[in-house]
């Protein structure tokens, strides 16, 4: 009996397995195109450059896996990635890059861009004139006015979250780099940041603190993507200068309420409540209890630096004018869907730019998270994805796929590191990190080891550059000589060939390494010093998962100690949390990091490196190297307020040879990039500014041909490294 | 039996007290310019700013100081805002609760169902070519580890034979759930599918079900299956079954009524452990498969040291905890009539 039932029971657990693999065996993900084969002789058909549509799966949708998700879709708070590669689909700017350029524009809202020639830039460099658009259209079907670009630029200054991208327009437009002073209380006025930007009919002024070369690349960002005034303050966002608002009283509890008949809005930030007035401008409602009424400067206070980006009106709701907009942002799923705009118009230069006019090829696009890579790299072979963000080491794994392609050569201005640590901190009391003994004994190193140039000299000269180049980027990176990449204005390579200066990494040499080493510290070649003859001990940091960091270290312990047996390299990686720590604290002797740009311009790179205040060099106590470093400072001050782009030459000619001269840090790498994409997706328009790297420009991308890649629309440096077969 | 339970119930707020009143010390042995990366994410041009981000946070603040703002806005149901979810807490675990009990429901049911019935063939064929097998399979789906699993699984039904996807719909369905016409009652996708009669979006969830909960069945039901076979065992040696055998009863009367019956009591304390697991999200499973539950979003949190959201999974997790031990226990009650919980 009992083993009768054991058989009953069995025979329905081998029905259920079969009937798991018919439930999963039936049907394909693509639903349209039937089979497995079908599949695998689409994809030959697509590597035949068969062009029909009905083979192409969801033909009207563009599938792209990333890592990460949008952290807002408010123009002024988002300052990441995953945020920009959306806005930049639902969101217009005054202007947009001319091609693969990053220092040439069309006009985009604007009527046309301003130059010095033509009057919309003042000789002095303080003025820029932008006039707006009348045909334009936001999503919600309100048209584009000027008011709309003043109260995008001012709103973006208003709300300066703390490392947020406010000092962007603050540094130019205001001369300081947020709103508040070192205590946290508001240093400027709401006058200040009105008179900086005015209206007159369809002309939008800015008016400019100082000459800031970079300006029309700051128009060009993300974050300055034109917001629809109304539609902000209706959702309770910043109300605009001139209104009033009714604030708590001294109870601390709002007694007023906006009417039913009203337009005001009760804006809440935190615990915090306001009640604004709505697009109109006219406040309606009667404070009442003990509830006061405000005006500009208290509206500022309680708009800016808000805690969380679900504090900011448009978090996670949009009304731009680009060629897409927001269907649906779930943020459990970590899935973004874009459906395409019918009112979208172009502007004749930009439309001209990308020959084509009206709405986008595609209907709808969806950016959805996949954590792991192998998930996405057998979503893209499926074909149930269409382009996939990918690591450079997991390039080799798509290559050659049925009906992949990789777009390679992409030209990017990220730039990587080892960094020194001129003033190691916590070295007495025992804090720092990665320092062994804390003196030059053979088990460790004081905390100024990397002032001595020798010292950092022989880094330099112990890095095989080349070795890290091929091995972590298949020959697909450059290693700069210095942070200014070669795609940067004012660099030596593609964009100032009227420089004499030649610049060239810190060559990989053993001995000159050697000989560097025996003159630290007070030796010299015939007498060597401590380092060379007690040997060191310290660590290379790098932050956990970054595999090409890893390497870097590796390749630094391994020549390392073949230069000198007493020299000792240990390797270790830190959880980003703590790394952040280390790093700000100033505990970290050496370690590996990267920057990617806010703007295009030299400044936004050399400044992180070279300046006693920039990101990599407070930290890193660049001021001990005294003079000198005040002097790099200074230049670079100099360099981001003149106009004359021979002075700004000679600038950064002179940073860049002071750089290597000093060897500030070791230059790692400068990657192109690179989009794993169906072959059935075509016109794929990239820039390197674009935040959005595989998938470019989603206005032009469609699903419907197998076509190579157009070489005018990526926007290919002579210099960059390509196996994109484009024409 | 009621007394018991409210008394429990009432038990729950000091649990939870001193649950987050550990953790939030665990955290505070952090320095501030740790616990800053949850507000700076991994962007280097955030450096700069983060001792402005630290004193707008209060993270500099004494940790009393901390805790007790902490618990005032606890208190008020505000558990905080996760910076790495971009969402509320509450709304966070809230918006991620219906793909992990989809998944549990999908799997618990198989689990415990095949666990024990492997376990009782098992004892009652001891040493046989039957017990050698349940066993062999029960160490293998132990010792496997649930990512190597659910790669193999995925990697055999996606990447060889394109069957299923990984996360929870086709791009298909995905765009259907997101349509305006679409209402989602629930957040699980199988029974909203049916609520609005898509059948489409019912089969389409259903099979990308299948695979995760697979996974977690093989790993799974080989606790279910080793702690059945040797309570079993332990049970079939007791006198009392001796003593039913000797009267005469059917071997089937004694293995199933008698035997079985008691043996279950530890694979019931086993399964709530397992289930308020389940509840709390099988992380391996979810990541590998890009299913995005509680586990996931408890790995994708603590990576980044988002302590509002650490702190409020491990409330959360303490009234799961406390609940289903609730369950258990009452269940003992109904299922041994010799434990009383009075």
């Amino acid at each position: 009996m009992i083993r009768n039932l054991g058989r009953k029971l069995t025979v329905v657990l081998l029905m259920s397995v079969v009937l798991m693999g018919l439930l999963v065996g039936c049907g394909t993900e693509s639903g349209d195109t039937g089979a497995d084969t079908d599949q695998q002789q689409q994809s030959e058909e697509q590597q035949q450059g068969d062009t029909q549509t009905a083979d192409v799966n969801n033909p009207e949708t563009l599938v792209y896996l990333n890592i990460g998700q949008p952290q807002s879709l408010d123009p002024a708070w988002q300052f990441d990635t995953g945020s920009a590669s959306v806005l930049d689909q639902v969101y217009d700017q005054l202007v947009f890059y001319q091609g693969g350029r990053t220092n040439q524009f069309v006009a985009q809202l604007a009527t046309e861009v301003p130059t010095v020639e033509n009057g919309g830039i003042s000789e002095d460099g303080r003025t820029y004139q932008f006039t707006i658009r009348e045909d334009v259209q936001f999503h919600s079907g309100d048209g584009l006015t000027p008011e709309d670009v003043e109260y995008t630029f001012e709103r973006l200054m208003v709300m300066d979250r703390d490392a947020g991208p406010s000092f962007l327009v603050l540094d130019p437009l205001l001369d300081r780099n947020g709103t508040r002073d070192g205590d946290g209380n508001i240093a400027v006025t709401p006058q200040q940041i009105d008179d900086r930007v005015t209206v007159d009919g369809q002309t939008v002024t800015f008016h400019l603190s100082k000459p800031f070369p970079p300006f029309m690349q700051i128009v060009e960002t993300s974050s300055t993507s034109i917001v629809n005034k109304s539609f902000v303050i209706q959702r309770g966002g910043w109300p605009g200068f001139g209104t009033q608002a009714i604030a708590t009283g001294e109870n601390g509890q709002l007694d007023s309420q906006p009417s039913g008949t009203s337009d005001d809005v009760l804006a809440t930030i935190g615990t915090e409540r306001l009640i604004t007035a709505g697009p109109d401008g006219q406040l309606q409602t009667e404070p009442s209890g003990d509830d006061t009424t405000v005006g500009d400067e208290a509206i500022l206070s309680f708009f800016n630096n808000p805690p969380n980006q679900q504090d900011t009106a448009i978090f996670q709701v949009t009304d731009g004018t680009g060629p897409f907009k927001l269907q649906n942002w779930n943020r459990a799923d970590r899935e973004v869907l874009l459906s395409r705009y019918e009112g979208f118009k172009p502007s004749d230069e930009l439309s001209n730019l990308l020959n084509r006019e009206g709405p986008a090829n595609l209907e709808q696009a969806l950016f959805r998270e996949v954590p792991e890579a192998s998930a996405r790299i057998t979503a893209l072979e499926n074909g149930d994805a269409d382009i996939i963000q990918l690591p450079r080491e997991r390039a080799p794994d798509v290559r050659g796929s049925e009906g992949v392609r990789v777009v390679d050569g992409l030209p990017t201005f990220d730039v990587s590191s080892l960094f020194f640590n001129f003033d190691i901190q916590g070295v007495d009391d025992g804090s720092a990190v990665g320092v062994g003994s804390g003196q030059l004994d053979g088990s460790g190193i004081p905390a100024d080891f990397f002032q001595d140039i020798h010292v950092r000299k022989g880094f330099a000269h112990a890095f095989d550059g080349q070795s890290f180049i091929e091995d972590v980027f298949n020959g697909q990176a450059v290693q700069p000589a210095t942070p200014v990449t070669p795609a940067l204005p004012y660099s030596q390579d593609r964009n100032a060939p009227e420089s004499s200066l030649e610049l060239s990494p810190i060559p990989f040499d053993p001995e000159q390494a050697e000989a560097e080493f025996k003159q630290a510290f007070g030796g010299s070649v015939d007498d060597p010093g401590p380092v060379w003859t007690n040997g060191f001990q310290l660590t290379c940091f790098y932050n956990s998962g970054n595999e090409a960091r890893k390497t870097a270290c590796e390749i630094m312990r391994s020549t390392l100690s073949n230069i000198n047996g007493d020299f000792t390299v240990e390797v270790q990686s830190v959880p980003w949390p703590v790394y952040l720590n280390q790093l700000t604290s100033g505990i970290m002797p050496f370690y590996a990091l990267g920057w990617a740009p806010d703007f295009v311009d030299p400044d936004n790179f050399i400044r992180q490196w070279m300046h006693t205040q920039g990101s990599y060099g407070g930290p890193n106590q660049i001021a001990t190297l005294g003079e000198k470093a005040q002097q790099w400072s200074d230049l670079i001050d100099e360099g981001i307020s003149t106009l004359d782009s021979d002075r700004r030459q000679e600038i950064y000619d002179q940073l860049q040879q002071a750089f290597i001269d000093n060897a500030v840090a070791i230059m790692l790498a400068n990657p192109v990039s690179f989009s794993p994409q169906r072959t059935w997706v075509s016109d794929f328009y990239y820039n390197p500014t674009f935040a959005f790297r595989q998938g470019g420009y989603l206005y032009t991308l469609d699903k419907t041909a197998t076509a190579t890649p157009k070489c005018d629309m990526l926007g290919l440096f002579d210099h960059a490294t390509s196996d994109n077969s484009c024409q | 039996m009621l007394t018991y339970i409210a008394r429990r119930l009432l038990a729950l707020p000091i649990v939870m007290f001193f649950v987050s009143l550990i953790i939030f010390l665990l955290l505070s042995m952090l320095p501030p310019g740790t616990r800053v990366a949850a507000f700076v994410g991994q962007n280097p041009r955030a450096l700069g700013a983060t001792q402005q981000l630290i004193e707008k946070h209060g993270l500099n603040d004494d940790i009393h100081i901390q805790w007790w703002n902490w618990m005032t806005n606890v208190a008020q149901g505000n558990l905080g805002f996760s910076q790495t979810q971009t969402m509320p807490v509450t709304e966070a675990l809230a918006s991620f609760l219906p793909a992990t009990l989809e998944l549990m429901m999908a799997s618990i049911v198989p689990i415990l169902v095949i666990g024990i019935w492997l376990g009782v063939l098992a004892a009652i064929h001891q040493n046989s070519w039957i017990d050698h097998i349940s066993r062999l399979t029960s160490i293998v789906g132990w010792s496997l580890p649930t990512f190597i699993a659910g790669l193999l699984l995925l990697m055999v039904f996606y990447g060889m034979l394109g069957w299923v996807s990984d996360g929870r719909l086709s791009t298909q369905a995905t765009l259907i759930v997101r349509s305006s016409d679409f209402i989602s009652y629930t957040g699980m996708n199988t029974i909203d599918g049916l609520l609005n009669g898509n059948a489409f979006v019912f089969w389409d969830a259903l099979k990308h079900l299948i695979l995760p909960a697979t996974t977690i069945v093989i790993v799974v039901t080989a606790v279910i299956v080793r702690i059945m076979r040797s309570s079993m065992l332990n049970t079939l040696r007791e006198d009392y079954i001796y003593a039913a055998r000797a009267k005469g009863l059917k071997e089937n009367v004694v293995i199933y009524k008698h035997a079985r019956r008691n043996a279950m009591i530890p694979v019931l304390t086993t399964s709530g452990v397992i289930v308020a697991g389940l509840f709390l999200g099988f992380a391996t499973a979810e990541i590998v498969f890009n299913f995005k539950g509680l586990g996931y979003l408890f790995i994708t949190s603590a990576q980044q040291l988002d302590f509002p959201m650490v702190l409020g999974f491990a409330l959360f997790s303490s009234i799961v905890f406390v609940i289903i031990n609730l369950i258990v226990d009452v269940l003992y009650a109904i299922y041994d009539p010799r434990v009383s919980l009075d």
